[in-house]
């Protein structure tokens, strides 16, 4: 009995000095400190922090916050150097890719949601929040579960895009439809756009020369009207059939648009397609990063505008509601200074900073620290009533990029611009989708559990 | 003075070591990649692959596709070899401000590719310049949307690359026309032999040399140097009609992540470029030696 308390002491102080270690390792990781709001930055001597983003190009008036930001987070700690680089948005996924082969590069880089944050992920380019952020930084954050993967999220995000559809209420009354009475139904929407029409009126302004208007129209109108949840896109990006009777359901319907869009879809840009719209040569265009910025352009030029959700044809879940996706910040792996990048990424989201977001851009940030009654235009309240309801993200951020850039991108173009039947669409996809099964053998197994943690 | 067989070897050794690091290791490293799936991380590991990314390249209609648009801005070349001929040929004979023309023709050749590219971009819109200009004169049923259109799109990139490339051919053959003797011209005149016919018998041949490095020079970079047309005009599109090589090259590393299929489409384009180069040395070696 006396030795096997011994025996049992010896094994408990044994424990005790383990833990006590292990203790310390964990705080002498992270300096002393807690995470993210929390860290202790002045414990890290002189230290500069580099962000590489994409400034104005992703949000139009973003810069001057930024620089703010920095200034004052400079201010409260000395010690720390921020050192912001505008990336170009076109090769950014290159850059980051090759920044990630050589593990050098910056301390914090933006990204996307979903697939974007999760493929430099799975390169081993950069660490989890929760390694550098706190429970208390995270918890307010309501896009945060987009990049969820193996327990862990793995971008803070900032600010949500919203994607509505856009239109004139002058055109509107012009054609004899009420403004203020937007179509809901699909069937209500084409009706719509044939009075345009007959009216002489370009129902909707598109440019899918780049593509991207593609992947917007077909990821934030119409794929998102077959889900509830994303777990069975994941799941059909493993083993799903995308020629299946449902995947043409709304293939169909983009068919169906053809007549009420510009006649050049091919031969313009995405931007010249907004600008179009913005010039009064349009009644509607699909919503966009950004969307509420245009409207507050246009609203500041004497223009009436409304916003909508995109219509309804599907009995799903997230049929009825507006698409958003909230995109910030990663922190990378070669960092030095992650739990310094922890920091000034929670600084950012102090309620000072994200009241002066809204105030300088008009983007909505993705954070419950900030208050919605700051929303300063009907449009916008609307817009935030409806993410209220529903918080349904972007579609393409669950699928593979390859998916969107040989299958989004390609199938407009197709179908609005030249002669694609609904069938040559769904197939264009599952070839793309086989493709990448084949290539990426590697990747699938992190779908495979990535499948597990979408809600 | 006798010199030890290896006194050279050591001089050139840091030349030797400089060219095989700038050139032979990225050569070996592409050829290494091609025949694995190259891993990013240990989340996705490299596995040896042996020729499966060849083989699935040489099965994939879109490398296939790639191909054959590479193959169809070939027909460029002889355009552009039949224009600075002729072009040359006149400023040869120095009318009026030739200098000028020169200049003029020489211009669009140092302008940037991207510079180029966009403003032809917004001039082919369906509504641009181009369009505008054949509707004002009666031609609206025959302005097709240029760059919007998948039959279009490729021939309208062929023809911003003639008018890019062109100026280059025209400076080489008027340089070479420069060097020959002015007798061989004037002895054809005196023989009554009229513009077409000194042309034909006389610079024709005398450009040879300078035409056959202009064509294989343009091969190659109908094969390799048109990615920047082909990013800033068209992306690859429409409906991915506009896709060549280097495109694919660039969409299987920097968008699919997948190296060795890249590696294995950069290793292709090389042997075919190879092949090219080798046919230049032949046809130097074979025809030209007594021109040059």
């Amino acid at each position: 009995m006396k030795r096997i308390a011994r025996g049992t002491a010896l094994t408990v102080a044994l424990g005790a000095l383990c833990l006590l270690a292990l203790t310390a390792a964990a705080v002498g990781a992270n300096g002393g400190g807690g995470l993210g709001s929390q860290y202790d930055v002045g414990k890290d001597g002189k230290i500069t922090l580099t962000v590489w983003w994409l400034g104005n190009q992703e949000v139009p008036g973003i810069e001057p916050w930024m620089k703010q930001t920095v200034a004052k987070y400079e201010a409260l700690h000395p010690n720390v150097t921020v050192k912001t680089v505008i990336e170009p948005t076109d090769t950014w996924t290159a850059t980051q890719k090759t920044a990630c082969a050589g593990k050098s590069g910056p301390d914090i880089w933006y990204n996307w949601a979903g697939t974007w944050s999760l493929e430099q992920v799975w390169a081993g380019c950069t660490v989890p929040n929760e390694s550098v952020l706190s429970a208390g930084d995270l918890g307010p954050v309501a896009n945060i579960n987009e990049t969820r993967w193996e327990g862990k999220t793995w971008l803070y995000p900032l600010y949500r895009f919203v994607y509505p559809v856009v239109y004139s209420k002058t055109l509107f009354t012009k054609a004899g439809l009420d403004p203020n009475k937007p179509p809901q139904t699909w069937s209500q929407f084409l009706a719509a756009c044939k009075k345009l029409k007959a009216a002489g009126i370009t129902p909707i302004a598109i440019g899918l020369k780049d593509g991207f208007g593609g992947e917007i129209l077909g990821s934030a109108t119409f794929q998102k009207q077959l889900f509830s949840s994303y777990k069975p896109l994941v799941q059909m990006v493993i083993n799903g059939d995308f020629t299946s009777p449902t995947w043409k359901s709304w293939i169909q319907h983009v068919v169906e648009l053809k007549p009420y869009v510009n006649n050049d879809v091919n031969s313009i840009t995405f931007g010249d397609g907004l600008a179009r719209f913005q010039s009064g040569k349009a009644a509607m265009v699909f919503g966009t990063p950004g969307a509420q910025q245009m409207i507050a352009a246009m609203v500041k030029s004497s223009k009436e505008v409304g916003v909508m959700k995109p219509p309804v044809f599907g009995t799903a879940a997230y049929a009825n509601s507006l698409v958003n996706t909230g995109n910030g910040f990663q922190v990378t792996s070669w960092s030095k200074h992650k739990q310094a990048a922890g920091n000034f990424l929670a600084f950012m989201h102090t309620p000072a900073r994200l009241k002066a977001l809204y105030a300088q851009t008009g983007i909505f940030p993705t954070d419950n620290r900030w208050n919605p009654s700051q929303a300063k235009s009907s449009t916008d309240r609307l817009m935030l009533q409806w993410l209220a309801q529903k918080n349904v993200n972007y579609p393409a951020n669950y699928y593979p990029t390859n998916l969107d850039v040989n299958g989004n991108f390609v199938i407009f173009q197709g179908i609005l611009g030249g002669n694609m039947t609904v069938n040559q669409a769904a197939s264009t996809y599952e070839s793309v989708i086989t493709k990448w099964r084949k290539l990426s053998q590697g990747e699938l197994p992190n779908y495979e559990t990535w499948v597990k943690s979408v809600r | 003075m006798k010199v030890n067989r290896t006194t050279p070897w050591l001089f050139a050794a840091p030349t030797l070591v400089l060219v095989g690091a700038v050139f032979l290791f990225p050569l070996i490293a592409v050829f290494r990649y091609s025949l694995e799936n190259v891993g990013i991380s240990s989340y996705v590991p490299t596995t040896f692959a042996g020729l499966s990314n060849f083989r699935f390249i040489y099965s994939d209609p879109l490398f296939v596709a790639a191909l054959e648009n590479n193959l169809k801005l070939f027909l460029c070349v002889p355009f552009m070899a039949l224009l600075s001929v002729i072009l040359a040929a006149i400023l040869f004979d120095r009318p009026r401000g030739w200098k000028v023309y020169r200049t003029m023709l020489f211009l669009p050749y140092v302008i940037s590719i991207p510079v180029v590219g966009v403003v032809f971009g917004y001039m082919f819109e369906r509504d641009g310049i181009i369009n505008s200009g054949l509707r004002a004169v009666g031609l609206g049923g025959v302005a097709p949307d240029w760059l919007g259109s998948s039959s279009w799109a490729l021939p309208t990139i062929m023809i911003v690359i003639i008018w890019k490339e062109l100026g280059f051919g025209i400076v080489l053959c008027l340089a070479r026309l420069m060097s020959v003797d002015e007798h061989l011209f004037e002895a054809a005149r005196v023989d009554g032999a009229r513009w077409w016919k000194v042309l034909r018998h006389v610079t024709v041949p005398q450009l040879a040399p300078a035409l056959v490095f202009y064509v294989i020079v343009e091969l190659i970079n109908m094969l390799s140097w048109v990615f920047a047309y082909v990013y800033v005009m068209t992306l690859g599109g429409p409906e991915n009609s506009t896709v060549v090589s280097e495109y694919y090259i660039y969409q299987a590393v920097f968008q699919d992540n997948v190296i060795g299929i890249g590696a294995a489409a950069g290793v292709t384009l090389l042997a075919v470029v190879s092949m090219l180069i080798i046919v230049r040395v032949w046809m130097r070696r074979r025809f030209l030696l007594g021109y040059e």
